[in-house]
């Protein structure tokens, strides 16, 4: 089988994660306890203009009904309005969508790069006791929750040392002009940093821990003893062939990486207060608000379903030895 | 010898050889010769009984009942208190001795680890047999069951699930254990696929061996190493989710979790003066996590003889 | 009638609840403690006891004695069955978490068996308002400066309906005869004495046990601000705050700032899906006829000059001279016939409190007069001065919904809000903030104009982060309750003022009164009774509210003082008159003193 047929099952394959994924959604939120009225009830919502705005939603409609419309709408980007904000969830998302991103994207590429070089070395000094305690340090920090390192970060750098701001996304009452003037602002990266690094230090521990054996393995290979038997300098070896040959192992997890950071999201900017999709993830889930919920929960789905593809396929081609048709 | 080798010893290859008895004795002893001279194999598994044995005599450690508000000579109630004689850890906002719900934390977060990661991996061993040995529609749909959920993301789904179904410890351990199984699922099917080409199995064929007898049996134990593996993960990651559901909020209401004291200690703003409420579950959580990172480590090396150096 | 509607009504959230047993999601949730209940258990749903087969739904009126007899001696001499509390979760509201948990534990000790359970708000409205599958349902509610609405929404049959606030399901043709008839009680003294009447029916019966009203305590910075006006419900968010407080000694700034962590979501003022925030913002931003009085929590004529009630159905109204909305038109009498004839048409809360209205005469540029087509004793406070009366300018909305892009006129985003109140809205940005602007021209109509220049509503992501920016001096007051351990801190510290601000929503306990335990007849009675014995009040105001709130003995707060019966009777923590309230209906306790059904 080509790679071309291989492709295209796999996109195929894709159609039907994604008509499952979707039927989920519409389920488990159609599942939920109460409805969107449900926060205003106590707030003086009279039983009939309760009904007038199920009504006006569409929700006394039977299911199969919800569901086609559902269906329907999601495929032709028709993501409704939000309940709870009244104005439409792609209105609301957008911004939400680039402070998560503008948080999480730094965070994991920050995250790789550094477990890259930090995996590498504990591998070049494999068996030391630098090793061991760079081992351990790692696995105490995949060991700890992002809440946990979030709160032990806030309570250094903000309360011991007031260096930083313990929380949101800029000043209160700063002046926001364009897009480029919400993010090019140092006020901006003074509160991005903790965040930032309580990211880091979570996700590196992954790259950190395949770079190191990874590079354990090649270092082994008689191709490396070779070159040292060459006279090769050490610090060009490692460079040159022990490092570049060990890093497309640490590609592998990019997608499972991806997939932590997603969830992570939510944690994060809930320690933070940072305004991003992940947060309100959290609250539209608790307010009943479905279509914004959906809609996140969407877009990290993707996120997560499309990078598995990508790896998946980055793999067949990067490495010749796997059969297409064991796929 | 890898420790899939040892497990296996004189079983495999030989199928109707060695009684089942001497094999778990056999692989109870191969398995204290695979620690020795790990030490932090030895640390992991010093760590996790402890916390095991604290969980299970919580209520005999705890100088008092956690849900006790204690109160101040005056008769207010004695909120937010430094560590002292009387409690060693100090009080919650609640006037509740910090100590008590520590070590009662314990069993939430060593309960939902052990059960949430046993039912997945369960599971998934089950699933990844099954797949990889019958092949075609079985293995095409469960193994797009596994593909979506991949697709999924994992914590938001968790809370949603278990916002819907109830904030209950046992839902919990379920919906944990119900998208965990994907890891072991996969990577069990993998070595399923290989342990297939084997003689043994052949063999055991020709010689009329039920499906059952030739999964269970036989190939099995031979998978059962990674099973392991995936056991110490599973229970990292059920530990750490139980921990993020409760520090959102989402957690059992009627336990007390590590993650929810520390998601009390971050509501009430008492991460900025009240360090004796949110240092010690943070740290439990953290020791109670590396431990099976460390175990996973020690057996790793045993599936993966190339980490060995 | 009303039963009708809910079965009809009740078909898409009971088919849910099917599903969600047919995955056996509340089945889990039940038999973690269902088998602590004994015998029955069994089909895990609403736990039913054996003879009352279950839904909790259609268990008959509740005064008919056949029925629940026989749930009673269906069971006889059986333990009862494990009993639901409903209530919220920790992280949404702690103080009913708390004092609902002291219950409970207290309820236990006498011997029921009890399931906590502390839910999500959607989960809590759904079980309490549209399921009704409760039998302890605790609730801070019944808000509102008049009688008539906290006895309409909480003890009237018609609000037995799916999504009515009467989560007792007490159904009482006598009590519903006694509410018209303070509704209809123009003179004040007359309806006092009914509403006295009602509240000692309801307290004998124990159809709610009210337990506390909480005094919120709201901080303000007093080295930016002094002069300032608390008043009861609204505490420092009251719109004579605004006006009065005042730039402190040395804080030269003309800006304002507060925040809060409640979502702002819309500015329409006929909306009615808004919360406490919008409300607040619509306070400053449209005004009103009327406006209660932080004296003495009365309506008074304010955008009025005279309000003349001329007899039982007639209110003669005349405007001040000099009203102006935002856009420079002046306020006539004419737009407020509009607010209320438009508001009934495509508003339902406009139409709620317009209902009494059967027509508006208007007799020129500022006079006009009402004409009800009843006698309503709580027009005034409702119609004229309560949340829902504000009024709006017909230029504006005439055309609306269409005119503009908006589905609804209540779905309409509103962005450029014209009123006539003391602050314009100058910018909003979602999630984010607002700025007011003083209106300057309201001076004009004789009323006193706000202190400062600007006011900056900011939106916090929670309660924790308005306190953080009090402190660190972003913000100079915080219109909302904070939490215990911050009213402690500020009270140490000169720096910080604590404004009291009495609730009038009341915290509560009601109980099923369509389930065979809480019947209305004389053991659902005293089975009411015992419970209410068993609320340690005055404990849980300490440990929930840290010291700031008031025991309650009736179903209003003692903010409302004219209407507020202190001689009812009281129930106070005490475990040995809950005994033998259930002794005197013949229960009994077992060997291991759990409480079994009368013989």
């Amino acid at each position: 089988m080509g790679l071309q047929r291989y492709v295209g099952r796999r996109l195929v394959q894709l159609v039907i994660t994604y008509w499952v994924f979707l039927t989920l959604l519409f389920g488990i939120f159609r599942l939920a306890p109460g409805d969107p009225t449900s926060m205003y009830q106590m707030d003086g919502l009279s039983p009939e203009a309760r009904q007038q705005i199920l009504e006006r939603l569409g929700l006394n409609d039977p299911l199969h009904v919800q569901y086609m419309r559902f269906m329907v709408d999601f495929i032709t980007g028709n993501w409704g309005d939000s309940f709870r904000y009244g104005e439409p969830v792609m209105d609301i998302i957008v911004i939400k969508f680039w402070n998560t991103v503008l948080l999480m994207g730094p965070a994991f590429f920050l995250a790789f790069a550094i477990g890259i070089i930090f995996g590498a070395f504990m591998g070049w000094v494999r068996g030391t006791k630098k090793e061991k305690g760079g081992l351990i340090l790692t696995l105490f920090a995949r060991s700890s929750p992002e809440f946990w390192i979030g709160i032990i970060v806030l309570m250094v750098f903000t309360f011991q040392l007031g260096w930083f701001p313990s929380g949101g996304i800029r000043a209160p009452g700063a002046e926001i002009n364009s897009f480029w003037g919400r993010y090019l602002a140092w006020d901006f990266l003074h509160h991005l940093a903790l965040p930032l690094l309580t990211g880091v230090i979570f996700y590196m521990a992954t790259p950190t821990l395949l770079m190191r054996s990874s590079m354990i393995s090649v270092l082994n290979s008689d191709f490396v003893e070779m070159k040292k038997a060459e006279g090769i300098p050490e610090y060009i070896i490692l460079y040159k062939h022990a490092a570049r040959n060990s890093i497309l192992p640490v590609t592998t997890v990019v997608a499972i990486v991806i997939g932590l950071t997603i969830g992570g999201s939510l944690v994060i900017e809930t320690v933070f207060n940072w305004p991003g999709m992940g947060r309100e993830m959290v609250q539209s889930v608790t307010y009943n608000d479905y279509n914004v919920s959906q809609a996140i929960f969407f877009l990290m789905g993707s996120v997560v379903i499309f990078m598995n593809l990508v790896a998946d396929i980055a793999y067949v081609y990067l490495d010749p030895r796997v059969r297409f048709d064991e796929q | 010898m890898s420790f899939s080798d040892i497990l296996n010893r004189g079983g495999s290859d030989t199928p109707s050889g060695v009684g089942i008895g001497q094999r778990i004795r056999e692989a109870f002893q191969s398995t204290v010769d695979l620690f020795s001279g790990e030490r932090m194999g030895q640390f992991g598994v010093f760590l996790l009984i402890t916390f095991i044995l604290l969980a299970m005599t919580a209520p005999l450690l705890a100088p008092y009942n956690p849900d006790t508000r204690h109160e101040a000579e005056d008769g207010s109630l004695l909120r937010l208190a430094e560590p002292s004689g009387d409690h060693l850890l100090g009080t919650n906002h609640e006037g509740q001795d910090v100590l008590s719900q520590v070590l009662y934390g314990t069993q939430v977060s060593v309960f939902v680890g052990l059960f949430a990661a046993l039912i997945a991996v369960f599971i998934g061993t089950n699933v990844g047999l099954i797949t990889a040995y019958y092949g075609g529609l079985v293995d095409d749909i469960l193994m797009r069951l596994v593909d979506i959920a991949y697709g999924l993301p994992f914590l938001p789904f968790v809370i949603v699930l278990v916002f819907i179904f109830g904030a209950d410890l046992f839902n919990i351990v379920l919906v944990i254990a119900a998208l965990l199984w994907r890891d072991s699922a996969r990577v069990v099917r993998a070595e399923v696929l290989t342990q297939k080409e084997r003689d043994y199995v052949e063999s055991a064929e020709a010689i009329g061996a039920s499906d059952f007898r030739i999964l269970y049996r036989h190939i099995l134990p031979n998978v059962l190493p990674i099973a392991f593996l995936y056991i110490a993960f599973a229970i990292a990651y059920a530990v750490i989710f139980e921990a993020s559901i409760a520090f959102l909020g989402y957690g059992d209401p009627e336990l007390i979790s590590w993650g929810k004291m520390l998601y009390q200690a971050y509501t009430f703003g008492a991460i900025r003066f009240a360090w004796w409420w949110v240092i010690p579950p943070g740290i439990l959580l953290m020791f109670l996590v590396s431990s099976v990172f460390f175990i996973g480590r020690t057996l790793e090396k045993f599936t993966n003889p190339e980490l060995r150096h | 009638m009303a039963r009708q509607g809910q079965d009809q009504q009740g078909v898409s959230n009971t088919d849910r609840r099917k599903v969600l047993k047919a995955l056996g999601a509340t089945g889990a949730t039940m038999s973690v403690v269902g088998c602590m209940g004994g015998g029955d258990g069994g089909d895990g749903g609403d736990g039913g006891d054996g003879g009352d087969g279950g839904d909790g739904g259609d268990g008959g009126d509740g005064g008919d004695g056949g029925d629940g007899s026989d749930g009673g001696s269906g069971g006889a001499g059986e333990t009862i069955r494990t009993l639901d509390y409903v209530s919220l979760s920790e992280s949404v509201h702690p103080i009913r978490f708390t004092w609902g948990q002291m219950h409970a534990e207290q309820l236990e000790e006498l011997g029921f068996d009890i399931e906590y359970h502390a839910l999500s708000i959607p989960d809590y409205i759904d079980r309490g308002f549209n399921q009704r599958d409760h039998d302890i349902y605790i609730l801070r509610y019944l808000d509102g400066f008049d009688p008539s609405g906290p006895l309409y929404t909480g003890f009237h049959s018609d609000s037995t309906a799916e999504g009515g606030g009467n989560c007792s399901l007490f159904q009482s043709d006598e009590f519903d005869q006694m509410y018209q008839e303070q509704s209809n009680a123009t003179d004040p003294d007359e309806r006092q004495q009914i509403v006295y009447d009602i509240q000692e029916m309801l307290m004998d019966k124990q159809v709610i046990t009210p337990v506390m009203v909480q005094n919120r305590q709201m901080p303000y910075d007093t080295q930016k601000v002094t002069n300032t006006t608390t008043m009861l419900e609204y505490g420092l968010g009251n719109i004579h705050n605004f006006s009065s407080m005042e730039p402190a000694e040395g804080n030269d700034s003309s800006q304002l700032t507060w925040s809060l962590s409640e979502d702002l979501t819309t500015l329409n003022p006929i909306n009615p899906e808004r919360g406490r925030a919008e409300r607040q913002i619509n306070r400053l931003v449209y005004d009103r006829l009327m406006r209660i009085s932080p004296d003495d929590a009365q309506p008074v004529p304010w955008m009025a000059e005279t309000v003349d009630q001329t007899d039982e159905t007639t209110i003669d109204v005349t405007l001040r001279e000099g009203l102006q909305w935002h856009d420079g038109e002046s306020v006539t009498a004419e737009d407020v016939r509009f607010t209320y004839t438009y508001g009934a048409e495509v508003s339902p809360n406009v139409s709620g409190i317009a209902e009494p209205i059967d027509n508006i005469e208007v007799h020129d540029e500022r006079s006009l007069t009402f004409n009800l087509s009843e006698p309503t004793a709580s027009f005034q406070t409702v119609a004229m001065a309560g949340r829902s009366a504000n009024i709006i300018p017909q230029h504006v909305w005439e055309d609306v919904p269409d005119s503009v892009d908006a589905e609804s006129a209540t779905q309409w985003v509103n962005p450029e809000p014209v009123g006539s109140g003391p602050w314009q809205v100058e910018s909003f940005t979602l999630g984010e903030e607002l700025e007011l602007s003083r209106f300057d021209a309201y001076g004009d109509a004789g009323f006193e104009t706000p202190n400062f220049e600007t006011s900056v509503r900011l939106q916090a992501p929670d309660i924790r982060t308005t306190v953080r920016q009090l402190e660190d001096g972003t913000v100079d007051f915080i219109p909302y309750e904070i939490q215990v351990t911050d009213v402690q801190r500020f009270q140490q510290n000169d720096r910080y003022g604590l404004a009291d601000s009495l609730m009038t929503s009341i915290h509560y306990a009601c109980y099923n009164m369509n389930r065979d335990l809480f019947a209305d007849n004389d053991m659902g009675r005293a089975v009411r009774r015992a419970m209410a014995y068993a609320v340690p009040k005055q404990e849980a105001i300490q440990v929930a509210t840290g010291g700031t709130a008031q025991e309650i003995q009736t179903c209003f707060s003692p903010g409302l003082s004219f209407w507020y019966n202190e001689d009812v009777e009281t129930f106070n923590l005490d475990l040995e008159a809950a005994r033998s309230e259930l002794e005197s209906a013949g229960f009994t306790w077992n060997d291991e003193g759990r409480i079994q059904w009368p013989a």
